[in-house]
This record gives C-alpha cells, structure tokens and sequence, in this order.
C-alpha cells in the first residue's frame, strides 16, 4: 500500500489525515455548545481542545503502526498461508485469531457485562463472551474456506442473515436488539486491520481478485455473533420474557 | 486518572497483545514470513498500541464528557426535529473521526478500482451512520418496534443485492461492520440513553440497547444504493 513512500512523508500525511479526521467532530461540538449550553464553563471547552491534540497525536501513531507493520505483514502472511499450507492447517489458523481477538476485546466484554446486569445473572457475562468469540472464530474460519474455494461473499451472507431474520422472528425483542448489538461490537481494531489484511493477502496468494474476493471477512465477523446470540436465546428463555410486554 | 490511563491501556492491550502473541508462535510453527516483515510487524504493534492509547486518552478526557453532556441534555432542551438534525450532524462528524473506519477506507482503496477513494468512502460511510442514528432517534420518538427496523432494513439490503457489483457487497457489508468503534459506540450510546430518559417513558434499558445494531445497518444500506449506480 504506502511500502515505497518514505518514512517522512508518510508521517505528514498521516497526521494532516488525523487533522481532517478530529477537525470537523470538535468543531460540531464546539457549535453545538456554543449555542445550546452557554451556561457550561469554558473549562469543559478547553480540556476538549486539549483532548483532541493528544487523540490526533494518538491516532496518528496508531495508523502509521497500521501502516508500516499490521499491513504488510498480515498480507504477507495470509498470500504464504493459503498457498503453502493444507485446508485443514488455514481453517485452524483462521479459528484460533478469531477466537483470541474476540476474547479479548473490551467491547464486548463490556455489553456482556451489561447483558449479565441487565438479566440480573441470569446471563452470564463468560457465556455471553464465548457465544460471540465462537460466531467470531467459526466466521473469520469460513472466510477462509471462502477465499480459498472462491465462493461468492453472497452465498454466504445471504442465506445467514435469511436466517437470522428468520431467527428473530422467534425471539424476544430484547433479544433481538441484543444480538445485533453484538454484531457491532465484534469488529473491533484487531479485526478491520489484522483479519482482514490477512483474508486480502489470502485472495491474493490463490490469484483472485482481493476486491470481490478478499473484502467481506469484516462483514462475516459482524454477522456471526448475532446468529450465534439469537441462537443463545433461543436455548436460554430470559425470565424478562414473562414480565416484560411488548409496547 | 492514574486508574482511568491503566484501564485504557489494558484496553488497547487487551486485544492486541494476544493476537501478537498467537503471531509470533504462527510465524515459529507454521509460515515463515521474511524475518524485515515480521520485524516491521513487532514496530507495528508498538506503535499501535500507544497510538490507540493516546487516542482514547486523549477523546475520553475532551471529546466523549462533552458528547455524553450533549447526549444527555440536548433532548431536553430542543424540540425533537431539531435533536434529529444535531443527531444527524454528530453521527457523521464522529464516523469520520473513527480509527476502524480510516482503516478500512484505506485497504479499500488499496484495492478496489474505480472512483471510490478514501476519503470519498469515509464521508459515505458518515453519511449513512448520521442518518442511521437520526432514523434511530425517530424511532424512539415515534416508538416503532426495534425488530420492524430490522426486518426492513435488512430486508431492502438483501432484495437490491442481486442488482449490484459483488465488490460493492462486500465493501457495503464491511464497512457497515467497522463503523462502530471506540468513539462512535460511547457517543451513540450516550445519546440513545438520554432520548430514552426524555423523550420516551418506556423502558429505557431496553432502548438503549439495538442502537449500534441500528447504527451499523445505515452504512450498509446507502452503499448499497450507491453500488446500484456504481
């Protein structure tokens, strides 16, 4: 992607791209509380200035990290996976980088947290966790069988959120709203920037087009966990069920 | 705050360290990377490690008080159309201010054709959260079911794709998927629970949650209908 451009000029480019990026979030902010809330002190106004040039800063260095290092090297190994190795060896990988990306992200031990509040233990925070990692490892692992064997992004995402829907036609709304909460939280950093490098690297080892072929792991990561949550639910009857009633 | 900057780096560590860790046995044990790669790739983790860091140090101290501030207190304050219009505005400027989403705008582009650049790809995707999050609000509002959004929302995406470019299928789906984020989920969360508190009496545990659901939903859908014109 930026291999050839030295380390000077990516640095300015990145941090005039982290400009435009924050620039217009502080300046809606700044608007928003000049008209709406001027009984609010400067102070609050002043530490957000502050706070945004310790973000540009930091998001400057996390893209160049992304850049420089996540990048070249998930390509890299992705193309040198899928061509040297068997199925069975890809598929594993694919399960084991999903799993340990999910485990460990703070979103979504933060929601299955909640989820453990909200149905007062009912739901464990440990049985929320593992329900989305093992939707976010089995898809990052047919990804790979997908890119593989070249099946087209639709046969899968198609059928799966048919039956998805299909799901939350049996399912309490809470549930429901739950589940594709837990979609949203799955992709985290690791997953945009590591997985998929590695699913373009992979469509590109097997001599495939990466734009149709390498793109959509992302989309199969946010998918799996709201089928395996509407699946959770299913098993799991939530005591709300009987308390709460529809408005 | 020495307690807050332990948690955030934890935070950023979290996910990063134990992939890192499965890396490095991979790269012993199964596919040997050229050694300038894998070394690029340990500088890699350094840098996004304290870059992540300091950006959610750095949003959490100016930038998320003050969103959670207008979260909570502007729906008291405007009348509902207005608060529409300022959901609307924020959803966008906070998409385009996301970590997940310049990424994923610049693999894109790296490897699509055509006129869909970055930065065109991340005003879209801005676009079609902002909308998202006001079509969100207005349903709270108006109390329309959370499954009915689904279920129509989804329900269009799957009937327009046949009709468009793979490649846009995958792109619509992906970034759908990367817009909520470390910033996006705070500040969509902060509002939903104020028009929650204020502007409906029901349930509003319940309401709060299905907003990142919701917000997911809109890029997906207006790159959709874009990819029927690409």
């Amino acid at each position: 992607m930026m291999n050839g451009e030295p380390i000077g000029t990516l640095l300015a480019h990145t941090l005039s791209e982290s400009g435009q990026a924050l620039g217009p979030l502080v300046a809606v902010l700044a608007i928003v509380f000049v008209i709406f809330f001027r009984d609010v002190p400067r102070e609050s106004l002043w530490n957000m200035i502050k706070g945004m040039i310790v973000a540009a800063l930091g998001l400057t260095i996390f893209l160049m990290g992304v850049r420089i290092g996540f990048i070249p090297y998930a390509e890299e190994m992705g193309s040198r996976l899928i061509t040297e190795r068997s199925a069975p060896v890809v598929i594993v990988v694919g399960f084991v980088i999903g799993l340990t990306a999910t485990l460990a992200e703070p979103a979504v031990r933060i929601l299955a947290r909640q989820v453990d509040r909200f149905s007062s233990g009912y739901l464990r925070e440990r049985t929320i966790v593992l329900t989305i990692a093992l939707g976010v490892a089995v898809s990052v692992a047919l990804n790979m069988v997908r890119v593989r064997y070249g099946i087209p992004l639709f046969y899968i995402v198609g059928p799966g959120y048919l039956f998805a829907l299909f799901l939350v036609a049996f399912s309490h709304s809470s549930f429901t709203a739950l589940a594709f909460d837990a979609g949203g939280v799955a992709t985290g950093p690791m997953a945009v920037t590591f997985v998929m490098s590695l699913a373009i690297g992979a469509a590109s080892g097997m001599g495939r087009d990466p734009a149709t072929e390498g793109l959509g792991v992302v989309a199969l990561v946010a998918m799996a966990p709201i089928i395996s949550m509407l699946l959770l639910g299913l098993v799991y009857k939530p005591p709300w069920r009987r308390e709460e009633h529809e408005d | 705050m020495s307690k807050r900057l332990r948690e955030a780096f934890f935070e950023v560590a979290g996910p990063v360290l134990p992939v890192a860790l499965v890396v490095v046995i991979l790269q012993l044990l199964v596919v040997r990377v050229p050694t300038h790669l894998f070394m690029r790739f340990g500088i890699g983790v350094v840098l996004v490690i304290v870059g992540l860091f300091l950006f959610l140090v750095g949003v959490r101290m100016g930038l998320i008080p003050v969103g959670e501030y207008v979260g909570s207190h502007l729906p008291e304050r405007v009348p509902a159309w207005m608060l529409v219009v300022v959901v609307l505005i924020l959803g966008f400027v906070a998409t385009v201010a996301e970590p997940d989403v310049r990424v994923l705008s610049d693999v894109i582009d790296s490897v699509s054709s055509g006129w869909l650049t970055s930065s065109v790809l991340v005003l879209v995707i801005g676009a079609g959260l902002g909308l998202a999050l006001a079509g969100a609000v207005l349903r709270q509002i108006l109390g329309t079911r959370m499954a009915l959004i689904f279920g129509v929302g989804y329900a269009i995406v799957l009937a327009l794709f046949p009709f468009v470019d793979p490649e846009f299928i995958a792109i619509a789906l992906d970034s759908g998927a990367t817009t909520t984020g470390p910033l996006t989920v705070p500040l969509i969360m902060a509002i939903g629970l104020g028009v929650a508190r204020t502007v409906t009496r029901g349930s509003s545990l319940q309401d709060g949650f299905g907003l990142v659901g919701i917000a997911s939903l809109g890029p997906v859908l207006v790159l959709t209908i874009v990819g029927l014109f690409a």
